[in-house]
């Protein structure tokens, strides 16, 4: 049974007119895995110009279901700042911008598979999917393996958000364990004292086509 | 251990998943991507996925999207957007211009890996 939402899911609006409706095809992928090229200084701190909110660390590991680090893993990031706006020009939540915060990051995994970006609590948004709809705070992560098959984009939410039961993304996710790997663990170890507020978010990324699952 | 769950990009992908060619990529694929209705998805990421690297467009208001990508006969295709709560992965010929219809009868086919 896989994790994954279900692609046709009418509780999401924008599913409606672009979700497959033929379920899809096997495909026994060969390859290619991919030597990871250098991206570059990593951009891991998106509070570099002082935006305004609650400086928060977010950090974790990045594994394959058999537990084993995934270092040289690109990981891309992007969020709404602290009042719930994206730096977006689609996005016209009456909520301000802040000049000092762009919202988006990225790096690679180190040896261990680890992470860890600094970065500004989003807030929650109204979006108009449903009636007075609000997505919860969360945090867009795209991550880049070595395969097809190690490819995911997901979101990262935070633990105790009462916008929960109502948010039909979040829900897609049908397992109970699967929805609950999705929010963040508050880290108080990782926290750093008068400075900034810490969550642990670890991710599980298949297989490479050439390994056994 | 379970994955990870696939969430949908949303809207606002484009701050923080950059477009690229693919690395020293000679050959333009390009093409559309159309709803279930037949129109364009100018909200879509388009990514091809070779030995050589991968490659990454964004849709334009017309739901077009081009990459240069290392010579091949056909190329796996990732496509994610708004709508999708997990992406979709075809393969196409290089050389056509390919319209990747999201849904509809000529639904475009789709590969589970």
């Amino acid at each position: 049974m896989s994790v994954h939402p279900p692609l046709d899911w009418p509780d999401y609006r924008s599913s409606r007119l672009r979700a497959p409706r033929r379920p899809p095809e096997p495909l026994e992928l060969r390859g290619p895995l991919l030597v990871h090229e250098r991206i570059g200084p990593a951009e891991s701190d998106l509070t570099t110009a002082g935006p305004l909110g609650e400086r928060i660390i977010v950090h974790g590991r990045v594994v394959d279901t058999d537990g084993r680090a995934l270092p040289n893993t690109l990981i891309e990031l992007w969020q709404a700042n602290a009042a719930g706006r994206y730096r977006h020009p689609a996005d016209q939540h009456p909520a301000p911008l802040d000049p000092n915060f762009a919202g988006a990051g990225r790096c690679v995994t180190d040896d261990a598979g680890g992470f860890r970006f600094v970065t500004v609590k989003p807030g929650a948004y109204p979006w108009g999917n449903h009636d007075n709809a609000w997505r919860p705070a969360h945090i867009h992560f795209s991550l880049i393996g070595r395969a097809l098959t190690q490819r995911l984009v997901t979101q990262m939410y935070f633990p105790g958000d009462p916008l929960f039961f109502q948010d039909p993304i979040l829900n897609s996710v049908r397992d109970p364990a699967a929805r609950e790997s999705l929010i963040a663990r508050f880290d108080l170890e990782t926290t750093v004292p008068d400075w900034a507020l810490a969550y642990r978010f670890d991710i599980v990324l298949r297989h490479t086509p050439l390994e056994a699952e | 251990m379970n994955e990870t769950p696939s969430q949908t990009v949303g809207p606002f992908f484009s701050i923080g998943m950059a477009p690229r060619d693919v690395p020293g990529g000679t050959v333009t694929l390009s093409g559309r991507v159309l709803d279930g209705a037949g129109d364009p998805v100018p909200d879509a990421v388009v990514e091809t996925w070779q030995a050589e690297g991968w490659g990454r467009a964004h849709t334009d208001p017309s739901g077009r999207w081009s990459i240069r990508v290392a010579p091949a006969a056909q190329i796996d295709v990732a496509v994610f957007a708004r709508g999708l709560l997990n992406h979709v992965i075809t393969r196409l010929d290089v050389g056509e211009d390919a319209d990747i219809r999201l849904q509809g009868e000529d639904e475009t086919t789709f590969y589970a890996i």
